[in-house]
C-alpha cells in the first residue's frame, strides 16, 4: 500500500433509502473496494466540528443513504483506521473536505504510532479531529510554522513543527 | 485501381499476420471474405456489424447494395502509443472503380482496445448529407439488436454535455447523436461486468455518431463517421474510431480518456499547475450578483474593490478574478466587436483593479462579431472568415497578439472561452469543412501554451470536449449550465466523470453563499447555499463564490480552503456512482437521486 484513502461521499435529492455498499466506491491506488476494503470510520458532521453520527465501515458494510432533499443533504467521510492505534483521522471538521491531500501531504509509521506531514498558511491554525474506536474524539491544535509546515503526532496527539 | 497501388497490396499480402487473441473481457472475430464482424465481451456476443456506408459524389455507397465492393483484403502487425495491434485491412471499391476506400481493424494485444479505420483513399466530394446531424461516412456500424443480454447505454448531450441519456440498449430506444452529443457512446451491462466506451480517436471536431436505418437489416444501426454537413475529404485523410473495454462504467471512463490522452501525449501538468483550479476566486459570471449589475457602486472598478476590502476584513482570501461579458464591446449579433475594456465599465482599465485588489485575471470570450475590429475586412490586421453575423479568426498570429497583450496589460492569467456551442452550431464555415473546427481551437490552443496561459471552455459540445485531448493548456470545463439561485445546475456528478476522465477540472459555476444579499442582480435568494459550497469543493475544479460586496458567508467560503486561499481538494472528484445508471436505465440496484463519491490519498511516506 503505497497511500492511505479517505471517501468523500455526498446524497441529495434521494426518495428512497438506499444502502451504499462498500464494493461500489470507487477503486483508488491502494484500495479495491470490489476485493477488499481496510477497516475504516464512516462519518457526518458539521462544520462547526459536532460529529453527528459514527459507524464502522469495512468490506462487508453499507451505507445507509436515507431519503434528503438539497436542504438535508447527507455527507459523509470514511476515514482508515490507523494499524496498531485504533484511532481514525477525521480530519479538519470545519472543512468540506476534512482531509485534503492539499492539506495532508504524507503519513509516516514512527515507532507504534504515525507522524503526519501538514501544509498550510504560516501561521495557521489547523484544528484535526481525532477518533478512537473507544468512541471518543479529540481535537488537535496544529499550527503552521513559518516554513509552511506542522507535524500531528499520533497517538500521542500532539502537534509540533 | 492504379498501378502503384496494386503493387502496394502485393506488397502487403506478402507481410507476416498473427492471430490476435482476446485481450480481457474483448475479443472480435471478423469475415474477411464480407467485412463483416462480430465483438464479444466475456464470450457473448455484443454487437454484430452493420453495412458500411459512406457518400461520394452525391450518392451513398455501401456493400449492402453492392455499390461498394470488397476488393481484398490483408492483415498486418503494427505498433502504436497503445502497443502492439494487429490490423484486418479491407479494400473497397466503387462499381464505378472511382472511388477506392479502406477500413481497418486494430485489435491491441496488450489493451481491451479496438481501433476501428477508415482511409479515404481516393478522398471523397460532394459527399455532404444536408444534415450536420447525420454522416457522411459509417464504420464501424453496429447493429443495435436485442441479443438476450440486459444491457444500457449512456451518452452526453447538448451544452455542457449536462443532457445525459439513459437508456436500455434496444431497437425500440432513440440514441442520441448528430452534432451536439452521442459521443462517447457508453455500453454496459447492468450486472456493471462489461462496458464499452466508443468514441472518435481524431477529427474530433468534424466526427459524429448517427442512428441509421440498413435496407439489410431489421434493426437500427448507429454508425461512427464524419459529420454530414462535410462535403470534401482529401486523399489518404485517415479517420479513426476506438472502442475500448472494461467492467464498470467510470472505470471504463477514466480507462478511454487515459488513452486519448496518452496518444495524444497530454499530460496534467498544466491542470495540475493552473492557479485557478488551485486557488479561491471570486467571480462575475452569470448568476453572479455583480453580472452586468454594479449594485450599490458606480461601476465595476468601486464594487470590486469593495469586494476585496470586504473579504480582507473577514479573512475570505480570494486569489483571483473573474470578469464576464460585461467588460468588451459587442458588435452585430452581441458577439465581440472589440475584446478591451469600456471606460463605462472600468473607468481606469482592468489594470487598475489588478493592481488595487492584487488579483490576476480570468478573462471570459465569446463569439467574435461580423463587424469585429480585428478583421481585415472591417480595417483590422488579422485573418478572419466571416458568415452572417458571426467571424472566426484563422490566423495564429491573432491569438498572438490578443493574448499576449491582455497578459501584458492587465495580467490575464486564464482565457475563458465561451459560447463554442454557438460559433460551432450557427457558423456554416466549421460545419462544412473538415479542419476548420480544428485550426481554430489548436491555434487558440497553441497561442496561449506559448504565452503560458490556461483556457476554461465553457458552453461546449462533446465534440469540443473531446478536442482537448490535443491541446494542453485547456485544462477546465464548464459541467453545467448557468447558475442561478435555486437552480438545479449543482447536479454534475455524470458530467464530472466525462471531464476528469478527459484530464478536464470540472466547474460547477458560481454560487451564492448568502441567502438574501442587498444590491444583488438576483434577487431570488440562495436557498441552499451549503450544498452549492459542498458540490464546489468535491469537484477538484475552481470554487468561485459571487455575493455582494456585504454578502459572504466566510464560514462555508473558509471551508473549501485554507488561509492562503489554497483549495483544500480531493485527489479524484466526487463522480455518480455506477449504481445510479443501472438504476436510471433499468429502474432498479441503484439509488433514486444524486450520489456521488469521491476520494483523496495521502502518501504513505
Amino acid at each position: 500500500m503505497t497511500q492511505w484513502t479517505w471517501y468523500h461521499i455526498l446524497a441529495a435529492e434521494i426518495t428512497d433509502t438506499y444502502k451504499l455498499n462498500a464494493a461500489e466506491l470507487p477503486p483508488s491506488h491502494s484500495v479495491f473496494p470490489k476485493s477488499d476494503f481496510p477497516s475504516s470510520i464512516a462519518f457526518r458532521n458539521d462544520l462547526t466540528g459536532k460529529v453527528i453520527e459514527v459507524v464502522n465501515f469495512t468490506s462487508s458494510s453499507s451505507l445507509t443513504i436515507e431519503p434528503c432533499s438539497r436542504q438535508d443533504f447527507k455527507y459523509w467521510t470514511i476515514a482508515p483506521l490507523l494499524e496498531g492505534t485504533g484511532m481514525a483521522i477525521l480530519g479538519e471538521l470545519d472543512k468540506v473536505i476534512t482531509v485534503s491531500e492539499t492539506r495532508f501531504k504524507g503519513i509516516s509509521r514512527f515507532g507504534s504510532g504515525y507522524v503526519v506531514s501538514l501544509v498550510g498558511a504560516p501561521g495557521e491554525t489547523v484544528l484535526i479531529t481525532v477518533y478512537a474506536v473507544a468512541g471518543t474524539t479529540t481535537v488537535v491544535t496544529c499550527r503552521i510554522s513559518s516554513g509552511g509546515t506542522s507535524i500531528l503526532h499520533i497517538p500521542q496527539l500532539w502537534c509540533g513543527f | 485501381m492504379t498501378a502503384s497501388c496494386f503493387m502496394f497490396l502485393a506488397l502487403v499480402l506478402c507481410c507476416s499476420s498473427a492471430i490476435a487473441k482476446a485481450v480481457e473481457n474483448l475479443d472480435i472475430s471478423i469475415d474477411t471474405t464480407s467485412g463483416n464482424y462480430q465483438i464479444l465481451l466475456s464470450g457473448k456476443a455484443w454487437f454484430n456489424s452493420g453495412p458500411i456506408a459512406v457518400r461520394y459524389k452525391g450518392k451513398c455507397l455501401s456493400n449492402e447494395n453492392s455499390s461498394l465492393s470488397l476488393l481484398n483484403y490483408t492483415s498486418f502487425t503494427g505498433e502504436d502509443a497503445w502497443g502492439q495491434f494487429t490490423s484486418t485491412q479491407i479494400w473497397w471499391q466503387s462499381v464505378d472503380k472511382d472511388f477506392h476506400y479502406v477500413t481497418y481493424i486494430n485489435q491491441y494485444a496488450d489493451l481491451p482496445i479496438l481501433g476501428f479505420v477508415q482511409e479515404f483513399w481516393s478522398g471523397t466530394t460532394d459527399a455532404a448529407t444536408g444534415s450536420k446531424d447525420a454522416i457522411i461516412s459509417s464504420f464501424p456500424t453496429l447493429l443495435v439488436e436485442d441479443l438476450g443480454l440486459e444491457r444500457a447505454f449512456m451518452t452526453y448531450s447538448g451544452g455542457f454535455a449536462s443532457d445525459v441519456h439513459v437508456h436500455e440498449w434496444s431497437p425500440d430506444e432513440d440514441i442520441p447523436g448528430g452534432y451536439d452529443g452521442g459521443v462517447p457512446l457508453i455500453v454496459f451491462d447492468s450486472a456493471l461486468e462489461n462496458t464499452v466506451v466508443i468514441s472518435p480517436a481524431n477529427t474530433f471536431m468534424s466526427a459524429s455518431q448517427a442512428t441509421w436505418s440498413p435496407e439489410s437489416s431489421k434493426s437500427p444501426a448507429v454508425g461512427f463517421g464524419i459529420s454530414g454537413s462535410v462535403n470534401d475529404v482529401p486523399n489518404l485523410y485517415v479517420y479513426k474510431t476506438v472502442l475500448v473495454a472494461g467492467q464498470n462504467i467510470t472505470g471504463t471512463m477514466l480507462k478511454w480518456g487515459h488513452l486519448l490522452r496518452m496518444l495524444y501525449e497530454k499530460e496534467d501538468t498544466y491542470r495540475k499547475s493552473d492557479f485557478s483550479i488551485n486557488y479561491l476566486g471570486y467571480w462575475t459570471d452569470n448568476g453572479a450578483c455583480y453580472y452586468y449589475n454594479t449594485g450599490n457602486y458606480s461601476n465595476y472598478e468601486e464594487a470590486l474593490t469593495a469586494v476585496k476590502k470586504t473579504a480582507d476584513e473577514e479573512g475570505i482570501p480570494f486569489r483571483y478574478l473573474q470578469i464576464d461579458s460585461w467588460w468588451y464591446y459587442k458588435g452585430v449579433g452581441n458577439g465581440v466587436k472589440n475584446w478591451t475594456a469600456m471606460p463605462s465599465v472600468f473607468p481606469n482599465g482592468i489594470d487598475a483593479v489588478v493592481e488595487k485588489t492584487g488579483w490576476p485575471i480570468m478573462a471570459h470570450n465569446r463569439y467574435w462579431s461580423a463587424d469585429t475590429d480585428y478583421a481585415k475586412q472591417n480595417g483590422g490586421n488579422f485573418d478572419f472568415i466571416i458568415d452572417g453575423n458571426l467571424a472566426l479568426p484563422n490566423d495564429s498570429s491573432f491569438w498572438q497578439y490578443l493574448l499576449s497583450s491582455s497578459k501584458l496589460q492587465w495580467d490575464l492569467f486564464v482565457y475563458e472561452q465561451d459560447w463554442l456551442l454557438t460559433v460551432s452550431g450557427d457558423f456554416a464555415p466549421i460545419q462544412n469543412d473538415l479542419f476548420l473546427g480544428r485550426d481554430w481551437l489548436m491555434q487558440m490552443g497553441t497561442a496561449a501554451k506559448e504565452l503560458d496561459l490556461t483556457i476554461q471552455y465553457c458552453m461546449p459540445w462533446t465534440r469540443h470536449l473531446l478536442q482537448t485531448v490535443e491541446i494542453p493548456v485547456v485544462t477546465q470545463v464548464r459541467a453545467s449550465g448557468d447558475y442561478q439561485p435555486q437552480n438545479s445546475q449543482w447536479m454534475i456528478g455524470d458530467t464530472t466523470i466525462l471531464a476528469h476522465a478527459l484530464g478536464l477540472a470540472a466547474f460547477k459555476d458560481d454560487f451564492h453563499t448568502s441567502e438574501n444579499e442587498d444590491g444583488c442582480k438576483f434577487t431570488t435568494p440562495e436557498s441552499y447555499p451549503e450544498l452549492e459550497t459542498y458540490i464546489a469543493a468535491l469537484s477538484g475544479g475552481p470554487v468561485g463564490p459571487s455575493d455582494t460586496a456585504s454578502g459572504p458567508n466566510s464560514t462555508l467560503i473558509l471551508a473549501t480552503c485554507m488561509h492562503d486561499g489554497r483549495l483544500l481538494k480531493p485527489s479524484h472528484p466526487a463522480m455518480s456512482v455506477d449504481s445510479s445508471f443501472v438504476y436510471r436505465a433499468f429502474n432498479k440496484d441503484g439509488p433514486s437521486g444524486q450520489l456521488y463519491a469521491g476520494y483523496t490519498e495521502v502518501s504513505i511516506l
